[in-house]
C-alpha cells in the first residue's frame, strides 16, 4: 500500500530523516520506535504531506507517486494522520470537531449520509464522546481527548491511519484502552502506523516494527522478534551500551 | 433545568435543528428591532437619528464580526468595505439632474440607473464582497499582525483610490446628494437579515471549518480542510454584510466623503467587536449597543447637557477604560462564543454546555 525509498528529509539544514525505506502492506500494522528525536514524527509527517521530501520517493498503491499532492489531497486519498499531542479543536465541540474530522466525506457522493454513519460509528466506539457531544472539546480528560483525536481522524474514512504517540500522557488504563480501539480497527482491515516511544504496546499491536535513532534505521523486522529487551537497548542506546 | 432563554455555543446536525437554530436567532433579533422601534416610538421620534445610526452600527459590527469571530484575524481594513458600500449605493441612486452637478464626469453607462433601495443597497454589498474576493486570496494566507498590517493597507489603499476617482466620488470633496432612501425601520429590517446570515454562516460547514482553522490551522488541514479558501469566504461574506451597511448608511446620512471611512471608523467597529465578545454574533449586537448609547451618554455631559459639565474628551477617555477593564477580566469578552438561541422549554440535550 505504502512504500518509501530512500528518503531524506529535515529542517532548515539540519537532517531529521536519512535514507529511510519501508513497505507496508494493505491491512498491516507497522510499528515505529525510537528514541527522543529520532524521525519518528518527522516520518509520519513526510507520510502525511505535513514535511517535503529532500529527497527520496514516497509511492502510494504501488504506482501514484505522493509528493505532489498536499495535506489535504492526501486526506482526500485516505491517508490520515492523528497528530502528537491531540490537537482537538477545544473552542468547539465534540461532535463539531468530528465534523471537521469528515470534512473529506463531503466531496464524495452520499457524502452527508456517511457523516451520519461516521458520527454513529464514532460514538459506538466511543460511547462517551456520545455523552459529551454536545459539550466543548476543552471539558474532556486527556484520555477522552485521545479518543476524540482518533474518531476525528476515522471520521474522514482512511485506509492509512497514522498515529502519533497515541499513548503519550495517558494512564496506563487509558492507553490499554486506547491500543484496544486501535486492535479493533486493525481488524477491521485497517493500515496502521503507530508512532511511540515506549516500546510495549505498539509492538503487541504491529506486524513489523521499525527502530530508528538519529533519522536512521537501525532495525527491521518482524514486531515479535523486536521485544527482545537486550535488541531494544541496543537500537535506542546504540551497540556502545550492550 | 428549565430556561427558555439559553446561552449555546454548539450546533446541532440535523438540517430542521439547524435550520430553527438561525430562526431563533433571528428572533432575538427581531426583538432587538422592535425594542429600538418601540422606544423611537415612546420619545416621539426625538432620538431617531441616533437609534438608525445604532442599527447601522449593528449590521456593520456583524458583518466585522463574520471576519474577525470566524478567522481569529484581526482586520483593520473593514472600513473600506462600508466605504465601497455607500459609493457605490450613492452612485446608482443619485437622481440624474444631481448627478449631472455632482458628477459631470460620471461615465455614461453608470448614470441615470437609479435601481431603487434595495437593488442599489446590494450592489453596495457585491462591490465590496468582489474586492474581498480578488484580495482575499492573498491576504487570507496571513494571520496575526501581518494580515492585521495588510488590511491596513488596504484601508489606506481603497481610501486613496477614493480621493483619485474624482469623476465617481468627487475625490475629495464631499460626496452628496444622495436621496435620503433609508430610515430607522428599513435599517432595522437589514438588522435582522443580516443576524441570521451571520448566524447561518457561523453554524454551516464553511463557518465550522473557518472557526477551525481559527483555532488549529494545522490539525483543520490534516481533516482535509483548505486553509485559504475557509478563511477567504469569511472575508467575503464579511465584506458584503459592511458593504451593505456602507449602502444603507450612505442613504440615510445623504452626505459623505472617504475621511467618513477611514482609521476613525476602525476603533468603534473593533470596541463593538471585542466588547461583545468577538466570537459571536450576539456579541456584536451587545457592543454596538453599548458603544452607541455610551458614546451618546458621554457627549451629552461633555456638552453640558445633563446639568452637569465635565471636559471634552470623556466619551474617548471612559471608552478607552472601560476596554481595557473588559479586557483584563473577560478577555474573550462578554459573552465569549456563545450566541442566544429561543429553546423549547424544557429541552435541554445531555450534554449541553451549563
Amino acid at each position: 500500500m505504502l512504500e518509501l525509498d530512500r528518503v531524506s528529509t529535515g529542517y532548515g539544514r539540519v537532517r531529521a530523516l536519512d535514507t529511510v525505506s519501508l513497505t507496508l502492506g494493505a491491512g498491516h500494522t507497522l510499528a515505529v520506535l525510537g528514541p527522543n528525536g529520532a524521525g519518528k514524527s518527522t516520518l509520519l509527517k513526510l507520510v502525511a504531506g505535513l514535511q517535503a521530501p529532500w529527497s527520496g520517493t514516497l509511492k502510494l498503491d504501488g504506482s501514484a507517486d505522493l509528493s505532489p499532492l498536499d495535506v489535504t489531497a492526501r486526506v482526500h486519498r485516505g491517508i490520515v494522520l492523528c497528530p502528537e499531542g491531540r490537537r482537538i479543536f477545544t473552542t468547539l465541540s465534540v461532535e463539531e470537531n468530528l465534523c471537521i474530522g469528515g470534512t473529506a466525506l463531503l466531496a464524495r457522493p452520499g457524502g452527508a449520509q456517511r457523516m451520519r454513519e461516521g458520527l454513529e460509528r464514532a460514538y459506538s466506539l466511543f460511547p462517551i464522546l456520545a455523552e459529551r457531544r454536545h459539550g466543548p472539546g476543552s471539558a474532556l480528560s486527556g484520555g477522552q481527548q485521545q479518543m476524540l483525536a482518533i474518531a476525528r481522524a476515522l471520521m474522514a474514512e482512511p485506509r492509512l491511519l497514522l498515529l502519533d504517540e497515541p499513548s503519550l500522557g495517558l494512564s496506563p488504563v487509558m492507553a490499554d484502552e486506547v491500543y484496544a480501539t486501535l486492535a479493533a480497527l486493525k481488524a477491521e482491515g485497517m493500515t496502521l502506523i503507530v508512532v511511540e516511544e515506549a516500546a510495549g504496546r505498539p509492538l503487541g499491536l504491529a506486524d513489523t516494527a521499525m527502530i530508528l535513532r538519529n533519522g536512521r534505521t537501525v532495525w527491521r523486522g518482524a514486531a515479535a522478534a523486536a521485544r527482545d529487551p537486550d535488541l531494544l537497548q541496543r537500537a535506542y542506546l546504540g551497540d556502545h551500551a550492550a | 433545568m428549565r430556561r427558555p432563554l439559553q446561552l449555546r455555543s454548539d450546533a446541532p446536525l440535523t438540517p430542521g435543528g439547524y435550520m430553527s437554530l438561525v430562526a431563533s436567532g433571528m428572533g432575538i433579533a427581531a426583538l432587538l428591532a422592535l425594542a429600538i422601534l418601540g422606544l423611537n416610538l415612546a420619545t416621539g421620534a426625538r432620538f431617531a437619528s441616533l437609534l438608525t445610526n445604532l442599527g447601522l452600527w449593528l449590521i456593520i459590527a456583524v458583518g466585522f464580526q463574520v471576519f474577525v469571530g470566524s478567522t481569529g484575524t484581526i482586520s483593520f481594513g473593514h472600513p473600506a468595505f462600508v466605504a465601497l458600500g455607500a459609493y457605490t449605493g450613492g452612485i446608482l441612486t443619485l437622481p440624474p439632474a444631481m448627478q449631472r452637478i455632482a458628477l459631470p464626469d460620471l461615465p455614461g453607462w453608470l448614470a441615470g440607473l437609479d435601481p431603487g433601495l434595495w437593488p442599489a443597497t446590494i450592489a453596495g454589498g457585491a462591490v465590496a464582497a468582489l474586492l474581498a474576493l480578488l484580495i482575499g486570496p492573498i491576504v487570507m494566507r496571513l494571520t496575526g499582525i501581518a494580515a492585521g498590517i495588510m488590511t491596513f493597507g488596504l484601508l489606506v489603499i481603497v481610501n486613496e483610490m477614493i480621493r483619485a476617482a474624482t469623476p465617481l466620488t468627487r475625490g475629495n470633496a464631499t460626496f452628496y446628494g444622495v436621496p435620503r432612501l433609508a430610515g430607522l425601520t428599513e435599517v432595522l429590517v437589514v438588522v435582522v437579515l443580516v443576524v441570521g446570515i451571520a448566524l447561518a454562516y457561523k453554524f454551516s460547514r464553511w463557518g465550522l471549518r473557518a472557526r477551525s482553522v481559527a483555532q488549529d490551522p494545522v490539525a483543520a488541514e490534516m481533516s482535509g480542510i483548505s486553509v485559504v479558501t475557509s478563511r477567504l469566504w469569511a472575508f467575503v461574506l464579511s465584506a458584503f454584510i459592511c458593504g451593505i451597511g456602507g449602502a444603507l448608511m450612505g442613504f440615510f446620512l445623504t452626505a459623505f466623503s472617504a475621511q467618513s471611512f477611514y482609521v476613525g471608523m476602525v476603533l468603534p467597529m473593533m470596541i463593538m467587536v471585542l466588547l461583545g465578545g468577538m466570537n459571536s454574533v450576539a456579541g456584536a449586537l451587545t457592543g454596538a449597543v453599548l458603544l452607541t448609547f455610551w458614546e451618546y451618554v458621554m457627549r451629552l455631559i461633555e456638552t453640558g447637557g445633563m446639568g452637569i459639565s465635565l471636559p471634552p474628551g470623556l466619551s474617548q477617555l471612559t471608552l478607552g477604560a472601560g476596554l481595557i477593564a473588559i479586557l483584563f477580566f473577560r478577555p474573550s469578552g462578554l459573552w465569549g462564543s456563545r450566541e442566544f438561541f429561543i429553546a423549547p422549554v424544557g429541552q435541554t440535550r445531555k450534554g449541553d454546555n451549563p
